[in-house]
Order: C-alpha cells, then sequence, then structure tokens
C-alpha cells in the first residue's frame, strides 16, 4: 500500500449475482408475492447500481457469476447494458471478471454493449492501474467451466506504492463440492502481497481474513432455502488509514427456517398459536423487507399424530397469519413430531399396524416390487427436468424410494391414529 | 388396570364428588351403570375420568366453576398386584401426585395403561352410540374385508375403509395411473403454456446481432443521402431568388415612371377628402329635387281648396239641436208605449173590482172602508192561531184525566190481589246450599260402582286360585305357605325331576349302548373259533375236573375223558392265543358291559332314591296344601304362582272392603241430610211423602224458596203503581182545568178585536178567509193609481217636443212628414255634412304652409354646399379650374394615386434587396445585371430535379433508420422472460412437491393393505369365534355362524343364516344388523386384549339407547360376560336400561347415580 497518499478511492464489492435466475420457492405460488420478489435478481441488481450512485462510488467490483449459465435472453443482455449506462453516466467504473457460470463468453455475452468504463479481465489476467487513486485492480476470467487448478500464478506482481485489489472466482481451499473452481489456500492469498482481495464463488459472506482482506460478499440475494439468511454487498473504502469496509444490506426477501418446538403441547390451539407467534416472531427478526419462511415443527408431543395429520391445516393457518402480516412468506411447512417414547405400545392396534409395514411390509420383496411400479408410472409422466429429483440413479432411487415410503406409512397411521377424534367434551 | 375410586374433587360443576366402584369381587361381573338424567353430569364426569388418567387439557372447558388453577380429580386404580391412589391437577408437568403431595412418576400410570395414549384408549375402549353407526357403515365401505374389520374392532376405529379412501383419492387427485384427466396433466399444460409464451416473448442472440448491423448501415445511409440533399437545397433557393428578383427589378423601373407624371398633384394627406366628394354630390342633388316637389304640391293644394262648398245656415242650427236631443229621446218613448200603459190601467181596475166581490162587501162601498190597518190583520192572524192551539190542549187535557182515573182505579183492583209469605227463606236456603254442595249422592254413587268393580275383581281374583274354593272372608283370614319356601319346594321338585329326567336317559343310553355291546361281543363269540373267556373258562374247569377224577380213579377211561378235555382246552387255548386281539377286544367288550350293568343297576338304586325323595318331599307339601285349602293333588310347581296369585286376590278382596266402607260413609250422610230437610220443609208446612228423595227434597225446597222470592217481588211492584197512579190522576184533573180558563180569555180579547170594523160578530174561520183579499187589496189600488200618472207624463213629453221643434222654424224640405222626429233627424244629418266640410279646408291650408317651409329650407341647403366645394378646391392651383364637385373628384383621385404609387416602390426595393440577399439596390441591380432571366430559368429546372430525387433517397433513409431503432428497442431489457422463468421454476417445484405427497399417500396406503392382511392373519383365529358368539347373541340367534370366503389375496366376511343356512355378505345384511356385527367385532376385540393382557375398563356411553328390549337384555349379557374379564361402565340417562340391566344381571351390576 502507498503511504501518505490523501486521496480516497470507495468501492462495491459484489459476486454471484446470477442475473435473471429465478428464486425457487413454493412461496411464489402466492400471485402477490411473485409480484413483489419476482425477479428479485434485477431489483437487487438496481440497489447495488444505486448505492453506487447514491454513494457517488468509485468502482464496481464483480467477481464473477454475474451471469447464470443457461442464460440465453438477449433481454438480460439489454438490461444489464442499461444499468451499466447507468454507472457510466454517472462516473462509477466497473471491474469484472467472469465466473465458472459465465466463463464461456455465450452469443449472448457478444451482444453486450459495454460502455468505456467497464473493465472485463480476460483469462490471462491483467492489470488496470488508477495512478491518480493510487489504486492497482488485477483480474483473472475463469476461461472454462471448470478451472481444477489454482488462479494465483496468473496474477501480475503487487504494484509497488499503489493499493492492489485482485479480482478472483474461486471456492477457496477446495470445499468438498466446489473443488474444481480454482482452489486456493487463505493463506497464499494473503502471502500474495495484495491489500484486498474482491473474491466470489460461494454464496455465504465471509471475512477470511484482515489485513490484507480476504473477502467473499456471497450472493446479493438468496434464491432458495439453500440460501438463508440476509444478503449483502461489501462495501470498501481506501484512504490514508487504510482499508475498511462495512456491509450493505441487498437482498429484499430472505430465506429463514424456523423450528417450532412443540414439545409437551397438549392442545392445537396452543400449536397453531406458537406457529402464529413464530411467524409474528420473525416479521421483527428478518432484516430484509420479506421473509420467505419454512416451518419444522418438532418436539416429542401427545399431538403427534394429529399434528402430522393436520399438517394442511396449520399450513393454511400459518398462510393467514402471515397474511396479515404482508411481509412474511410461507414457503412450507414440515412436521417432524414424535408421539412420547411411553406411548408407542404394540397394544395399540394402529401401532402394531405401523410396525407391520416398518418392520414387514416394507422389506417384502413383491411390496418392492409394488413400490418401485408406482414410482415408476408417476416418475414416467413427469417433466423431464424433474426426474432427477427422484433419483439420477439406482441408488439414489432407491434411498428416495426408501423416504417416501416411510413417509408414506407415517402418513397413513397418522391419518389413522388421530381419526376419531377426542370424544370427551 | 380397573377404576376403583373416581373422586372428582374440583371440575366442571362437581365439587367433592366421589363415584366408588368397590374392589373387585372374585367370580363376579365388573358391570357399573352410571345413570343420571339429562345435565347431571354424566358427560363431565367421562371427561374427569379421561383427564384423571391422561392429564387436563390446557384449554379445558371444565373451569367455569373451579378455575385452572384449582381443578383437581382424584382416583384410585388397580390391578391384581397393585394398587394407585393418586390426584391430578392441570399443567405440563408434576401434574400426578399421592395423598401426601410427593409426586408420582407418570410410567407408573403408563405402564398400566400399556403404553396406550389417549386417543388409542379413546377410540379402543369406549363406545357409543355415533360409532356403532358408523362402524356398520364403514363394514359395508369396506365390503367385509377381513383384515380391516378385525383392525376396526380392535382398535375401535370405525371408519378405517373411508380414511385409506380419501387418502387415495387426495392421491389420485394429482396422479392416477388409469385416469386421463388429474391435476398433473394440467400443470403440465401451464408448464407448456409457459414455454410457449417463453419462445414468442424471446430474441435469440443471433438475431439481435443481425438487428444491430441493420441499425448501423441504416444510420450511414442516411447521414450521407442527408449531407447530398442539404448542398442540393441551398443551390435551389439561391436560383428561385433570382428567378424572382427579375420580376421586381422590371416593375419597380415602370411605377417611378408613374410616379413621376403626377408631380403636379400633391399627395393626397387626408384621405377622408376622397370619401366626402359622394356627399357632396348627393347633397345638391337632394336640394334641387326638394324645391321641385314642393313647388308642385302648393299647386295641387290650391286647385282642392277651390273646390271645396260651405253650408252656413246648417252651421247656425247646430247648438239648438244639440239642446233638443233629450227632448226628442222622451218623445220618441211616449209615442211608442202610450197605447200599451192605457191598456195595463183598464187591468188594474178590473183586478180591483174582482176583489171587492171576494171580500162579500157591496159594490157600491168605497174602497178605503173596506181597507184593515196591517197590524189588525196581524193580530187577527195570530188570534184564530192560538184558537187553534187552545182548543187542541183543551181536548188532550180532559182525554189524559179520563185515562189517569182509569189507571187509578185499575191499580186499586190489582193492589187488593195479595200473597202473604209462607216459608222462612232465610234458614232454608242455606240449609239447600249446604247440602247440594255436599255431593253426598255423588259419592255413593262412585262408592257403589267401586264397590260393584271391586266385587267383580274379588270373584275373578278368586277364581284365579282354582282349584282353591272359599270366599273374600275366608281367603284374608286363611293361612298359606311362605313364599320362600314355596319356591324352595318347586326348585327341589324341579331339580328332582331334572335329575331324574337326566338319571333316565342316562340309563336308557346305557341300555341301549349295552344291548350294542352284547351284540357286539355275540357278533364276536359267534365268529368262528373263537373262544370266550367264559368257554375258556369252561374247557379248563372240564380239563381241571377231567384231572382230578383220573387223578383219584387213574384208570384207562378216566385218562381217555382227561385227555379228551385236556385236547379240548389245549384247542380252545390255542385258538385263544391265534385270536389274541380279538380276545383282548371281547374281553375290553365285556368290561365294558359289566361295567354298564354296575351303571344301571347303580342308575336303578338311584331312581328308587328319587323318587322316594320325590314323594317324600311331595307329602310334606300336600299338608301345607290341604291346611291352605288346596287340594292334594295340586301340582307343587305352580305353587309360587299361586302363592303371588293369591297375595294379589288378598289385595284385590281388601278393595272390596274399603269400598263398602266408602259406600255406607255416603249412605249415612245422606241420612242426615234427609232428616233436617224433612224437619225445615215440614216447618213451611209443605206435605211430604216418605219416600221422596233427597234430590226431590231438594228441589221442592228449591221451589219453594224460588216461589216465595217471586211473589215478594209481585207485591211491592203492585204498590208503587198504585201510589203513582194516584199521584197521575191528581195532576191530570188540573190541567184540564186550566186549559178551559184559557179559551175563555181568549174569547174575549177576539170580540175586542173586531168590534167596530165591518166584519163584527164573524167566527175565526170566517175572518181567516177574509185575510188574504184583505192584504191584497191596498197594494192593487196603489198599482192602478201609478199607471194613470204615468199615461200623463207620456202625454205632456209628445207635446213639449213638437212644440220647440216648431220653434225653431228651420228651413226643412221635408215639412210633409208628419212625425217631428223624423224630420228632426233629416235636420241633423245636414248640419253633420256641413261640419265635416269645414274641417276639410282646414287641413288644406295646413297643407300648403308646410310645403312653403320645405321648399326655402332646399334652397339654403344647395348653397352650403356650393360653398364646400370652393373650400377644398382651394389645395390645387388656380389654373386646374376646379370650380364643380366632377372636377374635385378627378383632383382628389390624381393625388391618391400618387401616395399609391410611392408606398409600392418603395417596398419593391426592400424585396428586391432582400431576395438577393444584398445591401443596396445598386448591389441588387448589378448581380442581375451579370445574368438574365432565361439562363436562371432553365438552370433552376436542372436543379430541381436533382433535388426532388435526393428528397425521396432521404425519406427512405431516414424510415430504414427508425424501423431498425424499433426493431432493436422491442427486444428491450424488460424482465417478461425473466418472469416467466421464475414462473416456470415455480411450477416445476409445485410439480415436485405434489408428485412426492401423491407417491408418499399412494406408497402409504399400499404398505397399509398389506399389514392389514398381516394383522389379519395374525388375529382371525382368536376373534373370529368370540365375534361369532357375540353376533350370534345379538341377532337373538338369526345369524349362527360367521365364515370367511377367500378371493386372491383379499379375505371377506360372511354371514350363515340359521334358518336357511344361506351365507350373506355384508352387503346383504340390514343396516341394523351390521351394527349388531360392528358392536359384536368391538366386544370380540375387547375380549382379545383382556386376554392378551391386563384389561382396561370400557366405557360405553348409552349404545343401547335406541335398542329394543330384547337387544337390550342381549347386549346388558354380552356386556356381563366382558365383564367376568374386565371391568365395564356403562353410562345411561335412561332409567328403564337400569331395570333392564338389573333384571340381566341381578345383583352382578351396581348402578351409581349421578
Amino acid at each position: 500500500m502507498s503511504e501518505g497518499h490523501a486521496i480516497t478511492f470507495r468501492f462495491l464489492h459484489t459476486a454471484d449475482l446470477h442475473l435473471d435466475s429465478p428464486l425457487k420457492s413454493l412461496a411464489l405460488k402466492d400471485a402477490e408475492l411473485a409480484g413483489l420478489i419476482g425477479n428479485a435478481s434485477r431489483k437487487v441488481f438496481e440497489s447495488i447500481v444505486g448505492i453506487c450512485l447514491d454513494e457517488q462510488l468509485d468502482a464496481l467490483l464483480i467477481a464473477g457469476d454475474l451471469f447464470d449459465g443457461n442464460l440465453r435472453s438477449v433481454k438480460t443482455a439489454a438490461y444489464l447494458s442499461k444499468q451499466l449506462k447507468r454507472l457510466d453516466e454517472a462516473g462509477v467504473a466497473v471491474y469484472m471478471i467472469r465466473g465458472n457460470h459465465d466463463a464461456e463468453a455465450s452469443a449472448i455475452t457478444k451482444q453486450l454493449d459495454l460502455p468505456s468504463s467497464v473493465h472485463v479481465f480476460t483469462g490471462t489476467g491483467g492489470t488496470v492501474k488508477l495512478e491518480d487513486k493510487g489504486v492497482a485492480i488485477h483480474g483473472v476470467s475463469f476461461a472454462n467451466k471448470t478451472m481444477p487448478n489454482s488462479l494465483l500464478p496468473k496474477f501480475k506482481e503487487p504494484v509497488a506504492g499503489m493499493t492492489n485489489i485482485g479480482l478472483m472466482h474461486t471456492s477457496i481451499g477446495g470445499s468438498e463440492r466446489h473443488d474444481v473452481y480454482a482452489p486456493v489456500s487463505v493463506s497464499d492469498l494473503v502471502a500474495y502481497g495484495f491489500d484486498y482481495w474482491a473474491l466470489g464463488h460461494i454464496h455465504k459472506r465471509q471475512v477470511h481474513h484482515e489485513n490484507p482482506f480476504v473477502v467473499m460478499p456471497g450472493i446479493p440475494q438468496g434464491r432458495d432455502m439453500g440460501e438463508s439468511g440476509p444478503k449483502s454487498v461489501t462495501l470498501g473504502t481506501i484512504d490514508e488509514a487504510g482499508i475498511r469496509i462495512e456491509e450493505r444490506l441487498t437482498s429484499i426477501a430472505e430465506f429463514v427456517d424456523a423450528t417450532v418446538d412443540v414439545t409437551a403441547m397438549q392442545n392445537m390451539e396452543d400449536v397453531s398459536d406458537l406457529i402464529a407467534q413464530t411467524i409474528r416472531d420473525q416479521a421483527d427478526t428478518t432484516q430484509s423487507e420479506h421473509t420467505v419462511l419454512r416451518l419444522t415443527l418438532s418436539g416429542e408431543t401427545p399431538l403427534a399424530w394429529n399434528i402430522l395429520r393436520d399438517r394442511d391445516t396449520r399450513l393454511a393457518e400459518a398462510r393467514i397469519e402471515a397474511d396479515t402480516l404482508g411481509t412474511v412468506w410461507i414457503e412450507s411447512l414440515r412436521a417432524q413430531p414424535s408421539p412420547p417414547s411411553t406411548t408407542t405400545t404394540e397394544d395399540d392396534p394402529v401401532i402394531e399396524l405401523q410396525t407391520l409395514m416398518e418392520s414387514t411390509v416394507i422389506h417384502d420383496e413383491a411390496f418392492r416390487k409394488d413400490a418401485e411400479a408406482v414410482l415408476a408410472a408417476l416418475v414416467s409422466k413427469l417433466p423431464s427436468e424433474l426426474r432427477n429429483d427422484f433419483g439420477k440413479d439406482e441408488a439414489e432411487r432407491e434411498r428416495i424410494l426408501d423416504a417416501l415410503i416411510k413417509g408414506g406409512h407415517t402418513d397413513v397411521t397418522a391419518a389413522l391414529h388421530g381419526m376419531t377424534e377426542r370424544s370427551d367434551g | 388396570m380397573r377404576l376403583r375410586q373416581l373422586a372428582i374433587t374440583r371440575y366442571g360443576k362437581f365439587t367433592d364428588r366421589v363415584l366408588d366402584f368397590g374392589p373387585k369381587k372374585t367370580g363376579q361381573a365388573d358391570f357399573h351403570i352410571i345413570y343420571g338424567p339429562n345435565e347431571a353430569g354424566k358427560s363431565t364426569a367421562l371427561s374427569a375420568y379421561m383427564d384423571l388418567i391422561f392429564g387436563i387439557d390446557s384449554r379445558s372447558s371444565y373451569n367455569f366453576l373451579h378455575d385452572y388453577k384449582s381443578m383437581l380429580i382424584g382416583g384410585t386404580v388397580e390391578t391384581a398386584e397393585d394398587t394407585l391412589t393418586f390426584k391430578r391437577t392441570k399443567g405440563t408437568k408434576d401434574t400426578l401426585r399421592d395423598d401426601n403431595g410427593n409426586l408420582i412418576d407418570p410410567a407408573r400410570l403408563n405402564t398400566l395403561l400399556h403404553g396406550l395414549d389417549r386417543d388409542a384408549y379413546g377410540t379402543m375402549f369406549s363406545l357409543d352410540g355415533a360409532r356403532l353407526e358408523s362402524g356398520g357403515e364403514d363394514i359395508l365401505a369396506n365390503k367385509g374385508e377381513l383384515g380391516r374389520l378385525l383392525f376396526s374392532a380392535a382398535s375401535g376405529m370405525a371408519d378405517i375403509g373411508s380414511t385409506l379412501d380419501t387418502l387415495k383419492g387426495k392421491a389420485d387427485a394429482f396422479f392416477a395411473p388409469k385416469k386421463r384427466k388429474h391435476e398433473l396433466t394440467d400443470l403440465i399444460g401451464q408448464l407448456k403454456a409457459l414455454d410457449a409464451k417463453r419462445k414468442e416473448m424471446d430474441t435469440q442472440a443471433g438475431e439481435f446481432e443481425r438487428l444491430r448491423e441493420t441499425l448501423a448501415a441504416a444510420k450511414e445511409h442516411r447521414d450521407s443521402v442527408q449531407a447530398e440533399r442539404t448542398q442540393l437545397t441551398r443551390e435551389k433557393d439561391r436560383l428561385e431568388s433570382l428567378k424572382s428578383a427579375f420580376p421586381l427589378a422590371q416593375e419597380l423601373t415602370e411605377l417611378t415612371a408613374n410616379e413621376q407624371s403626377l408631380s403636379s398633384y400633391p399627395p393626397l394627406d387626408d384621405p377622408s377628402l376622397l370619401d366626402e366628394i359622394p356627399k357632396l354630390r348627393d347633397a345638391i342633388t337632394e336640394a334641387r329635387t326638394m324645391e321641385q316637389a314642393a313647388t308642385q304640391e302648393i299647386e295641387r293644394i290650391d286647385a282642392n281648396l277651390a273646390e271645396q262648398p260651405t253650408d252656413s245656415e246648417a252651421l247656425s242650427l247646430a247648438d239648438k239641436t244639440a239642446d233638443l236631443e233629450d227632448l226628442r229621446s222622451r218623445y220618441q218613448s211616449g209615442r211608442n208605449d202610450l197605447e200599451r200603459v192605457r191598456q195595463e190601467k183598464d187591468e188594474a181596475d178590473a183586478a180591483i173590482q174582482i176583489n171587492v166581490v171576494a171580500l162579500g162587501a157591496d159594490d157600491n162601498a168605497p174602497l178605503e172602508m173596506l181597507i184593515q190597518p196591517v197590524d189588525k190583520i196581524a193580530l187577527l192572524s195570530e188570534l184564530i192561531k192560538e184558537h187553534a192551539i187552545l182548543t187542541a190542549k183543551l181536548d188532550t187535557a180532559s182525554q189524559e184525566k179520563a185515562d189517569a182515573d182509569d189507571a187509578l182505579t185499575k191499580a186499586k183492583n190489582e193492589t187488593t190481589k195479595t200473597d202473604t209469605a209462607t216459608v222462612n227463606t232465610e234458614t232454608l236456603e242455606p240449609l239447600l246450599r249446604r247440602i247440594r254442595n255436599d255431593d253426598s249422592v255423588g259419592v255413593l254413587t262412585r262408592a257403589e260402582e267401586a264397590l260393584l268393580r271391586a266385587k267383580l275383581n274379588t270373584e275373578r281374583a278368586l277364581s284365579s286360585l282354582k282349584p282353591w274354593t272359599g270366599t273374600a272372608e275366608v281367603l284374608l283370614s286363611g293361612t298359606a305357605p311362605y313364599p320362600d319356601q314355596a319356591t324352595a319346594w318347586r326348585d327341589k321338585i324341579r331339580n328332582l325331576n331334572e335329575d331324574r329326567t337326566i338319571l333316565a336317559k342316562r340309563k336308557a343310553q346305557d341300555i341301549e349302548e349295552r344291548a350294542r355291546l352284547v351284540a357286539k361281543i355275540t357278533s364276536i363269540t359267534g365268529s368262528e373259533g373263537i373262544i370266550s373267556d367264559a368257554q375258556a373258562t369252561e374247557t379248563r374247569k372240564a380239563r381241571d375236573t377231567a384231572w382230578q377224577k383220573h387223578r383219584s380213579a387213574l384208570n384207562d377211561e378216566t385218562a381217555d375223558i382227561f385227555k379228551a378235555a385236556l385236547d379240548t382246552d389245549d384247542r380252545a387255548q390255542a385258538a385263544r392265543l391265534d385270536q389274541s386281539d380279538r380276545l383282548a377286544n371281547l374281553r375290553e367288550l365285556e368290561q365294558n358291559r359289566a361295567a354298564l350293568d354296575a351303571g344301571i343297576t347303580a342308575a336303578e338304586a338311584e331312581e328308587l332314591r328319587l323318587d322316594v325323595l320325590l314323594q317324600e318331599t311331595r307329602s310334606q307339601i300336600s299338608k301345607v296344601l290341604i291346611a291352605a285349602g288346596l287340594p292334594e293333588t295340586f301340582d307343587p310347581l305352580g305353587l309360587p304362582k299361586w302363592l303371588s296369585d293369591r297375595e294379589a286376590a288378598k289385595s284385590i278382596a281388601t278393595h272390596e272392603a274399603t269400598a263398602r266402607h266408602d259406600r255406607d260413609t255416603a249412605k249415612r250422610q245422606i241420612d242426615t241430610h234427609l232428616s233436617s230437610l224433612r224437619v225445615a220443609l215440614r216447618e213451611a208446612t209443605i206435605s211430604l211423602e216418605n219416600d221422596w228423595s233427597l234430590e226431590r227434597l231438594l228441589d221442592t225446597g228449591d221451589a219453594l224458596v224460588e216461589k216465595e222470592k217471586t211473589t215478594a217481588l209481585t207485591r211491592a211492584s203492585y204498590e208503587e203503581t198504585l201510589a203513582d197512579a194516584r199521584t197521575n190522576a191528581g195532576k191530570r184533573g188540573a190541567s184540564a182545568q186550566k186549559a178551559k180558563e184559557n179559551l175563555s180569555d181568549w174569547q174575549a180579547r177576539w170580540s175586542d178585536t173586531l168590534t167596530g170594523t165591518w166584519i163584527e160578530n164573524r167566527t175565526p174561520a170566517e175572518v181567516n178567509a177574509l185575510l188574504d183579499p184583505l192584504r191584497n187589496l191596498p197594494a192593487q189600488i196603489k198599482s192602478r193609481d201609478d199607471i194613470a200618472r204615468r199615461i200623463v207624463g207620456m202625454e205632456r213629453d209628445i207635446n213639449d217636443f213638437e212644440k220647440a221643434f216648431n220653434d225653431l222654424n228651420a228651413d226643412t224640405p221635408e215639412d210633409h212628414i208628419d212625425d217631428a222626429g223624423i224630420r228632426f233627424t233629416k235636420l241633423t244629418e245636414r248640419i253633420n255634412t256641413a261640419k265635416i266640410n269645414m274641417e276639410k279646408t282646414a287641413t288644406l291650408k295646413a297643407a300648403r304652409d308646410n310645403q312653403e317651409t320645405a321648399k326655402t329650407q332646399a334652397e339654403a341647403k344647395r348653397t352650403a354646399t356650393l360653398e364646400r366645394v370652393s373650400e377644398i378646391a382651394k389645395r390645387y392651383p388656380e389654373d386646374l379650374k376646379i370650380q364643380d364637385v366632377d372636377s374635385l373628384a378627378s383632383a382628389l383621385h390624381k393625388s391618391a394615386e400618387r401616395a399609391d404609387l410611392h408606398v409600392k416602390v418603395t417596398s419593391l426595393k426592400t424585396a428586391l434587396i432582400g431576395l438577393l440577399d444584398c445591401i443596396t439596390l445598386d448591389e441588387a441591380n448589378a448581380m442581375l445585371s451579370e445574368t438574365n432571366e432565361a439562363i436562371t430559368k432553365s438552370s433552376l429546372v436542372e436543379i430541381e430535379s436533382s433535388h426532388q430525387q435526393a428528397e425521396e433517397k432521404w425519406k427512405d433513409a431516414i424510415i430504414a433508420h427508425r424501423d431498425a431503432e424499433n426493431a432493436i428497442q422491442s427486444v428491450g431489457g424488460d424482465a417478461a422472460v425473466a418472469r416467466i422463468d421464475e414462473e416456470r421454476a415455480t411450477l416445476l417445484l409445485d410439480i415436485s412437491d405434489k408428485a412426492q405427497s401423491s407417491l408418499r399417500l399412494r406408497l402409504g396406503i399400499l404398505a397399509a393393505e398389506r399389514a392389514l392382511y398381516l394383522y389379519r392373519d395374525r388375529h382371525r383365529s382368536s376373534m373370529m369365534s368370540r365375534t361369532t358368539n357375540a353376533f350370534r347373541n345379538i341377532t337373538g340367534g338369526t345369524y349362527d355362524k360367521l365364515e370367511t370366503q377367500q378371493n386372491g389375496n383379499t379375505e371377506r366376511l360372511i354371514a350363515i343364516r340359521k334358518d336357511t343356512g344361506a351365507s350373506v355378505g355384508v352387503e346383504g345384511m340390514s343396516t341394523a344388523t351390521r351394527h349388531q356385527l360392528f358392536f359384536a367385532l368391538r366386544l370380540a376385540g375387547y375380549e382379545d386384549f383382556c386376554e392378551r393382557s391386563d384389561s382396561l375398563p370400557l366405557i360405553a356411553d348409552d349404545i343401547l339407547e335406541s335398542f329394543d328390549e330384547d337387544r337390550a337384555t342381549e347386549s346388558f349379557k354380552q356386556l356381563q360376560a366382558l365383564a367376568h374379564k374386565g371391568q365395564a361402565i356403562y353410562l345411561t340417562h335412561h332409567r328403564h336400561l337400569c331395570t333392564i340391566a338389573e333384571k340381566v344381571c341381578g345383583d352382578e351390576v351396581s348402578i351409581h347415580e349421578l
């Protein structure tokens, strides 16, 4: 880092925008919500541009995966051009690299009208020196969808006397699922001599190191339950005091998985009340404007069977409660309660029947064969995109079938068990 | 586990209520009925029991009296090994405590409950009407499938079939392999629609690139065409200016020359002068015309005046004739009316004459003497009216006096007919009322009827006691054995008889069996080579005897005999050895026969013993029978019934005695009444017969009282009438006297009035006839005098006018006309004509004066106009000689023309300089001199053609460019496609989610169906026979067997009818039968549970409510049987069910009242 320059350089660091990639949530079946948070990636990108403009930042750094790989619509390109033009007109420079998802220049990317203030680093890498700001920006793009080797060797040496920023798309350290995405260790990055590593690829935000900074900003808007919690971009300020970072919330909707503990509950109205309370609490705690909530009911309760059976009713109630708030939307309601272990007795014919199913029927070869036929009959009618949901290979299909059967006999047992309402009125 | 005690300490409306079920009694049913009418709290008690063992619901509604904190239920439950007493409070934990307040581990209670939770216990161990009913329906829904039925029975779930069907329906709604239309096809349809929409909207990359290239080319082309067009436009504009400049320059030259030629006429500075010329010219013309017209008019008026006539004599008479107008009109009406008025006077005279005759006066009497003053005529009229009234009054008063006298006489007669009182009603009336109110007769009648009925009943009851005979008294005082003793005897005899029958049957069987055995033995022994034990013993005995004989004799003979015997025996033994099996059989048969023999003997002995015992008992009974008045032969078995009949008869006989007593009491009461009545009536000296009934006496008394009351009323009325008649007669007499006096007073006044008149001494009727003529006469006289005066007036008017007219002395040409009126009219006409002529002359003179004035004015105007012309002409030089209007006008026009030319020249100069873009006119002229018009025109034609082409090319280029821009624009950066992608992603998630739900359900149902088969196989053996038993009993034996029918994997339950042996599937059963089948299944399920584990209390909530008595009885029997294996608690609000239960179960059921 250069010493004693009095000039301030402020930038916004983001990655993994996956522009126009749809949100995946059953909650979007609600047309109102679809209207509110549909096209979230665009709304979020616009708010990122908005931050750059409002705060008169110097640069926007995009560390890969601006597009989703399967993006083919020119409309997206047209939209992006418009937004980049806004930045250009406001004098905000854009520095970007390509990640695994937008590695190969697709027909669409060629159509992008990039203003002159947008700099896209190539696969061989390069450096842009901002002499007046005393900042050197380095970047190396993904040349292919998979890059099994570290990209670090492709980076130039840090420019002496300047603050060096490196843009890299990487799975860091080679996480289990992301190992072909240019793995690199944090310590190697720290040792490289740059002042700020602007990373991308991992959707969960993490500041791996400070001084020098190694920052994974995370996706600015979660797309499904797997990407839960508030999402943000990172705002960096470089001045005589060094580098400071702050997090700026960008997500307009948060995916939240909330557990409702129904342990020892005796009355279904208490359960309903607790669900409603959980929803209201969530509305208070969520930072983003909207919450897409998955509720999971668990715990040991005498009401277990009733809860399993009346899952749909609870879901409907939860949706009504959420509707009154207008900011919480119910994705789904999972019922995983268990009956008190002391009451699962084979003296109860329903339990006996369940035990018969669990211990005998489902291992029966003929049953197994019938079950496979039932599964196959339905899967063959499903849209091709969904076939994999029911098993990519034999082994997975077996596992899924097991889970469905277990779920099925639990459903039936619950229906039988809770069948006769208590008559002690 | 059984419930020993339930203490509802603070719960619902109960406070400290304890239901104690007592300890379990060995060998006795543990059967309890909780009885309570509606609202007694059965539901609360049931709920309290469930809450006791499973905990109080967090939102329990039983907190209306005791709040949640103080709610408390206690109880004791027990098993053979363990007893647990505890209390339950409300809460989520630590709700179980013992009497000392120490916590009890819920697991202990849970163990007693076999770990069943509330729902499971509720469905398995409680039964109510609704569940029975839905259970029956489900049997049909399940088509009798055995696995489901057994499961339903054990779990208590009444609707497993419909539950599974509902789940299957849910799964099928999303996808069913054999259905064509379901939610999945809909969703896939939506997906396809989205794909199509996306394709339509989205522009592909290649197409976009092509559009961009087109746009760039279009822009370039447009720019180049535009430059060319600009160049040509500029040149064209230059040539056009030049072309326009040539004619302008030419015109400028011409106009400048014109302006020069008019130099002697100063430019017109006042344009209004030009406007004045026509006015001046008009003024002169107008003045001349007016002068001529006035002169001509004056000549015409003068001619007319010369012809105008005058009548001065007529004008001098005008005033005098005016004065005569009034006289003349009276003259005229006099002449017209005089004749008619004279006739009227004659008529009036005649009328007066007629009236005088009517008055009956003398024809010659002066009219004034006949006339009477008006006031006297009025007084006479009044007196005549008064006379009529007074006469009438006198008549009425006389008549009324006569009537009143008659009435008085009649009243006096009536009053003499009087009756005196015969009885004292004040004492008799209350007595009668008291006796009537007493209704002794009614009481007696009813008592007699009751007695009659009682007697009949007693007779019937006594006859039912046959063969016993006797009277009621004998019955009531007689003795009889105690019922318990009788029952004991009956049972003893019945038992003895039964034993005897059984014994006889057994003996008969034994004898039969023995015969069979003997036959068998005979057949075995009869067959060849078989030697029975007896035969063997015989041969052995024969051999031994022969041996004995031979031994003592030792000779050949004995030796032969012995040898023969030995041989026989050896053969027999050998044969027996050979046939050892058969022998063993034979031996067994014989042993059996011996046993049967012994048995028969013993039975005979027993028969004897029983007969003796029976005899003893019978003789013991017969003593008692005789004592009770029954024949010795009376069947002791009928004795208990006879005794109960006897008790009934005794009770009936007692009723008879009571009825008799009632009747006697009533009779005595009536006698008392009779005697008091007789005494009272005799006092009234009424003759009474001795046999008169109470009713007749009462009626007689009532008649007496009634008669006495009527008589008293009549007497009072007569006396009143007499008094009234006396008063009236007095009054009427005075009135008659007064009327006479008034009439004589009138007569005096009448005479006074008539005295001194010509009608003196006439009667009122006579005078009355004269009144109208008298009244009319003065008016008639006045009328006739008025007419006479009018005639005089008319004659005077005629004379006056004729005289006045003659005095005028007018020279009239109509003197020959007699009527002065007509002549006067002619004169008046002549005067009027003279007046008109005079006025006309005056008018003509005035018109002539006016014309003279107009002529003078016109001359003045013409002079003034000519002066104005001269004044304007002063602007021009004198040599132009401008004197009249026309020359002046010409000069002014030339001045105006010169001013116009000057303006035009100036503007042409400016235009030319502007057109050629120069600064001075000289510069412009220089430019024009460089070329000429012809050359310019030909150059312009050329350039215009080129320019036109460039213009069209330019327009095309602009359109092409705009189209290219629009094409790019229409691609746009909108989010439409992204939105479709999002909708598509959501749709896919939805399909996946629903597919999983559907699959889960389908697989779950598949597993459940298989599990039910397994369940069936596991429980069939234990439950089928139990269900069969219960079903047979509950259906009252209609069905005596349950079987199953296999069909593939499924096995269906069918019932066999006892009467026809037909098998009936569940579909063929009536609804009631299916309910019974479900009930039987449930009972079997409970029994099965009790068999496998320690039982739990079974709670039945009024399930028999709708059962008829037979079914209820059978059902109670079943519950009672169950209660031997576990505890059964039945809740009901029907008293009759308690009665049935007590009858069926005796002391094996305990009834607890709430």
